[in-house]
């Protein structure tokens, strides 16, 4: 497991194009966070964490996918499924490898940027400490929403497998993910009933939550059984696919 | 060590691909599975290679230690040659990894490009790459489909040269559409057509590829002796109408000699015509 | 092979969908902010548990904010959302005020209005359109009989920025949510007789403030209090110039026995700026009250002195600065001291400001009677000094500069809670015409000792909504300063909520906050340093490790 989650892991970093994407993401993080009008820190004015943590909830809805298809849509592109097939790697363990390697991916970005709530909390006016369980809380919350971002993109790729194709659909299920259920609860239809359950349905939802420093229960579940299930469909489907 | 084959069917959808396959195999045998394309060659390996299963029957193995290689002979471009094969050998969980990837190196041949990326090697060393990784864990069964696609001529002899070195004592399936391939490599051919096996033979050893017929249409009797006199001529059979078929096993073209005889008998003619191997009018 | 089944994806999304439907229904959550900004307080549970008609809250804040009430705008989500988890019979309601047709939207604004409910004006960017917005930052709470609006902005104060303003708005607002859902709970707002000097105008002016919303203030005499005895909730009683009546402090004694609380707001000394600024000149003359005996049996003594405060608002004052040209100038008037509450006692906590007060006299705790807590509420700054009166002033001390030495008497006792028991004070002392006051209501007088709760403090002034020529001005703003004090409207409403319903709420109001703004000066002051922190240095370790792994990568497999 060890050798095939490296594998994937150095398989992002084999060429400059992972290097290069990753650049422009901490490039788009300084300008949104610092430069750009009304997105900034400066307009917001607070010494808070949350603004980082909901301006990378969003960024990674990109990111993710763009990266991850890759690590499926490639095994397609180089006829390499067979390969995985005949060293007798099933396809859960070669998904699940995937899904670590990409969440090392997404863990080596946070922690590059994280420079952003050293500084936040540096500019502080009233004190220096940091508060830690708050930042730990948030970047858990953060890492859930990536790792359901990779779930789903790898679940996507498993049914698509032209990758800008399934790059563009797993955005989109991951938009729609995000924002989608959150934007039909504000429909009238729903005011007052479904509208509870519908923003409890959306990772916006619980990506702002845990962004401001509040971990729920359902939010945990929400990321796990998500994660489960997409990984589970994924490798159903390849299971059942012939190569 | 020997692999056993029952009853195995397969089919996509309502097309069925294999039909009740039936085949055994012994330890040092060089086998060819030759059929057209769409024959069903690279499904029958697969599921000999446990890369797919089939509809029904079943598979014995004397082992389980399979070396598979398909015919795409996929390979994770950007990777070094030997990082590539160190992956390999770490996912077979191969303990002695840096002698067994160098021992597979050497075996195959890839020194000089052993440095390279695999995406800089030309295609006969990317065969060479797959074919390493098969032997890497020192397979008893090597499944090679089609392992010759786009290599050119001298490629081809080497490659050849290859796998007698590594036939004994294992067993080595190869498929291929080109007779002359099988012909030139295995000691038994395997003729796949739709989905059955219509045909299983021995070969000879020594050169498949000198074997040809030669029909000869006469206006008379002649010795049958004096035809089998002629050097390159094994066995001889005759028809009713004055014609005869001489198997024939010489890198000599003998017809020159046959001419002799038949004047030197006093008979005239009719027709003389080459043929190839009878393992060709099969396949035709 | 397994064959790929459509029913076993749909069961296995239901499957999904039941976790995470359960997950919500036995929800809970860990607040890790160090401060639980977003855990329900207890008592808000408790109030919410306590009504029990459903009840709507109205978010007004709606559409395009600007990016500084972003945070406060989901922090107000949050705690709404958390108080509807905890009880369903709460909904919630959002409202975009600048939605809907022009005769919807006009009469909704004309209703809004008619409540003291305006809009402010902001700037608000969405994508790169820049547009002026009315911005309704109030939220309404409703049952079926009531509506109170609350709003969501703290006043804010002089020098203070407005994302300043929006920390402390949003520390505030949860009290405020408190406070007016305990309001709704009730049946009726608490009453509050005004009885005393300038009663009619305190009733007036306290009954048209919105800060003071949460009370009916009633203009009371002694027939009135004394009929309504039962309804009554507190008593505020004003003395300035004249004494209160013998009728009118036996009804108070009579009341206020009653476990009715009650506020004092006197004047010890009768000098008013008007008087100084008609004449040039007065005499600061110590009056003795009848009253000041009714306090002395709880321990508290109002000192014949003036308090002389450097901490102090300012008058306009003539200067003479050596040219012929004359200026009229801001000067500090030491009379007049800013008051800063005691942070300490919930009572008089967060007030968001100093408490303006105008000729101020100290008070005096005695040690005794042992049977009766004090509790200072309101002093001075130390750098004091106090004059004993009868002595006359003029401006002539304001043309030197003060001398600090001379200001050293320390903080001053100005505000102050007793509580416990004393004697009846009419005890053995009643009179015929005081007999058949009683009788008129049927109330005996009581012989026993009496349970008080009082909050005492030495200037009557500060609570009087202040006039001129133009008319009346609400409670706390200064007339020479042209300046609202919202801390006098503030302690007052506090110290009616503290001695009616307890000091719970205010303790919420009380509590910081580890929400904190941006230090800009300090980003702007080494800018390079922090964008070399935030892009340079993750890009240079970023590209530094790709190199050294695809050298250490070459290394092992191309040499």
């Amino acid at each position: 497991m060890k050798a095939l989650i490296l594998k994937e892991f150095k398989d992002y970093w084999s060429n400059s194009f992972g290097l290069i994407s990753v650049a422009v993401l901490l490039l788009l993080a300084f300008l949104f966070l610092w430069v750009f009008p009304d997105s900034n820190y400066l307009s917001y004015g607070l010494a808070e964490g949350d603004l980082y943590f909901q301006f990378f909830s969003y960024l990674l809805l990109f990111a993710v996918p763009a990266y991850t298809v890759g690590f499926l849509a490639n095994e397609y592109r180089f006829g390499t499924e067979e390969l995985l097939r005949s060293l007798q790697i099933n396809w859960r363990s070669a998904l699940l490898a995937k899904f670590v390697a990409a969440l090392l991916v997404l863990l080596m970005i946070l922690v590059l940027s994280s420079t952003h709530l050293y500084v936040i909390y540096k500019l502080n006016l009233n004190s220096s400490t940091i508060p830690l369980a708050q930042i730990i809380g948030s970047y858990v919350g953060l890492i859930g929403v990536g790792a359901c971002y990779i779930a789903i993109s790898l679940m996507v790729t498993s049914f698509v497998q032209q990758t800008t194709a399934s790059f563009v659909i797993s955005v989109f299920v991951c938009f729609m993910l995000f924002s989608g259920f959150n934007l039909l609860s504000d429909l009238p239809v729903f005011e007052g009933g479904l509208d509870f359950w519908l923003e409890r349905l959306s990772l916006s939802y619980h990506a702002d939550q845990i962004g401001r420093g509040i971990l729920r229960l359902s939010t945990l579940v929400y990321f796990t059984a998500l994660v489960i299930w997409s990984i589970w469909l994924a490798s159903f489907r390849l299971n059942t696919k012939e190569v | 060590m020997s692999l056993i084959a029952r009853d195995i069917t397969k089919s996509y959808g309502v097309q069925a691909v294999l039909d009740q396959v039936d085949l055994s195999l012994d330890k040092g045998e060089i086998v060819g599975l030759l059929g057209r394309n769409g024959a069903g060659k690279s499904t029958l390996l697969k599921i000999i290679a446990g890369i797919n299963r089939p509809d029904q029957g079943e598979l014995h193995m004397g082992s389980n230690t399979i070396g598979y290689m398909s015919e795409r002979n996929p390979l994770y471009p950007h990777m070094y040659v030997t990082e590539y094969l160190s992956w390999v050998a770490d996912m077979r969980t191969i303990t002695d990894r840096e002698s067994r990837v160098a021992w597979a190196v050497e075996k195959v041949g890839l020194d000089e490009v052993k440095t390279k990326k695999i995406n800089q090697l030309s295609k006969g060393f990317k065969q060479r790459v797959g074919l390493a990784a098969t032997l890497l864990s020192d397979p008893d069964i090597i499944i090679l489909d089609e392992p010759i696609n786009g290599l050119d001529p001298i490629q081809i002899t080497q490659y050849r040269t290859l796998i007698k070195s590594i036939a004994t004592d294992k067993i080595i399936i190869l498929s291929s559409h080109l007779i002359q391939e099988i012909e030139a490599l295995c000691d038994r051919v395997l003729l796949l057509r739709d989905g059955k096996i219509v045909e299983d033979r021995a070969l000879q050893r020594t050169g498949s590829d000198q074997n040809h017929t030669i029909i000869l249409e006469l206006n008379d009797l002649i010795d049958i002796t004096k035809l089998e006199s002629i050097e390159g001529v094994v066995t001889v059979s005759s028809a009713p109408d004055f014609t005869y078929r001489l198997e024939v096993q010489s890198t000599d073209d003998i017809r020159t000699d046959v001419f002799d005889i038949v004047v030197e008998q006093g008979l005239k003619i009719k027709e003389m015509k080459m043929e190839q191997s009878s393992l060709q009018q099969i396949f035709e | 092979m397994k064959q790929f089944s459509i029913y076993k994806v749909f069961g296995s999304v239901f499957l999904l969908l039941g976790v995470i439907i359960f997950s919500v229904l036995v929800d809970t959550q860990w607040d890790l902010t160090p401060d639980k900004r977003y855990t329900l307080n207890p008592l808000a549970k408790q109030i919410v548990r306590s009504t029990d008609e459903p009840i709507v809250i109205t978010v007004l804040l709606e559409g395009n904010v600007p990016a500084s009430f972003r945070n406060y705008r989901a922090y107000l989500d949050h705690y709404l959302s958390e108080l509807r988890r905890y009880d369903r019979d709460v909904e919630i309601v959002y409202k975009d005020v600048n939605k809907g047709s022009p005769e919807e939207k006009l009469q909704f604004r004309k209703f809004l209005a008619s409540r003291n409910v305006v809009p402010i004006n902001r700037q608000v960017s969405s994508g790169d359109q820049v547009s002026q917005e009315l911005l309704f930052p109030y939220i309404s709470v409703h049952d079926d009989d009531d509506i109170i609006f609350i709003n969501l902005l703290s006043n804010q104060q002089p020098g203070q920025s407005e994302e300043e303003g929006l920390v402390e708005a949003q520390l505030a607002f949860e009290a405020k949510l408190l406070r007016a859902l305990r309001q709704l709970s009730k049946v009726r707002k608490p009453q509050v007789h005004v009885v005393g000097a300038l009663s009619q105008l305190i009733t007036e002016g306290y009954n048209r403030d919105e800060r003071m919303s949460g009370y009916e203030f009633i203009n009371s005499d002694p027939d009135l209090l004394l009929e309504n005895k039962d309804s009554v909730d507190a008593i505020i009683s004003v003395v300035k110039k004249e004494d209160l009546s013998r009728a009118e402090l036996l009804s108070i004694d009579v009341v206020s026995g009653g476990d009715v609380p009650m506020i004092w707001l006197v004047d010890k000394t009768q000098t008013t700026i008007d008087s100084l600024r008609r004449s040039g000149s007065t005499m600061a003359m110590g009056s003795s009250f009848q009253f000041e005996d009714y306090l002395f049996r709880t321990g508290v003594r109002l000192a014949p002195e003036l308090i002389m405060d450097l901490q102090s608002s300012t008058i306009p004052q003539v200067v003479n600065n050596g040219s012929s040209t004359e200026q009229a100038q801001m000067m500090n008037f030491p009379f007049h001291p800013l008051i800063m509450s005691n942070d300490l006692t919930p009572l008089a906590a967060k007030l968001n400001s100093p408490v303006a007060a105008y000729f101020v006299s100290p008070l005096e705790l005695l040690e005794f009677p042992q049977s009766v807590m004090k509790e200072v509420l309101l002093s001075t700054s130390p750098y004091t000094k106090s004059i004993k009166t009868p002595r006359p002033i003029d401006f002539g001390f304001m043309q030197i500069r003060p001398n600090p030495e001379e200001y050293q008497k320390g903080p001053l006792t100005v505000g102050v809670k007793v509580e416990g028991r004393v004697k009846p004070y009419f005890q053995n002392r009643l009179t015929e015409d005081d007999r058949s006051l009683l009788s008129k209501y049927n109330i005996p007088y009581t012989l026993d000792s009496q349970y008080i709760k009082q909050v005492i403090i030495s200037d009557a002034d500060m609570a009087i909504p202040p006039r001129d020529k133009q008319g009346y001005f609400p409670i706390g703003y200064n007339v020479l300063e042209g300046r609202m004090y919202d801390a006098n409207a503030e302690l007052i409403s506090n110290l009616l909520e503290s001695l009616i319903d307890g000091d719970d709420i205010l303790a919420i109001a009380q509590k910081t906050t580890s929400l904190s703004l941006i230090d800009k000066q300090k980003f702007y002051k080494s800018q390079t340093f922090y964008y070399l922190l935030l892009l340079a240095l993750p890009l240079v370790l970023l590209f530094f490790s790709y190199i050294v792994y695809h050298w250490l990568r070459k290394r092992k497999y191309a040499v």
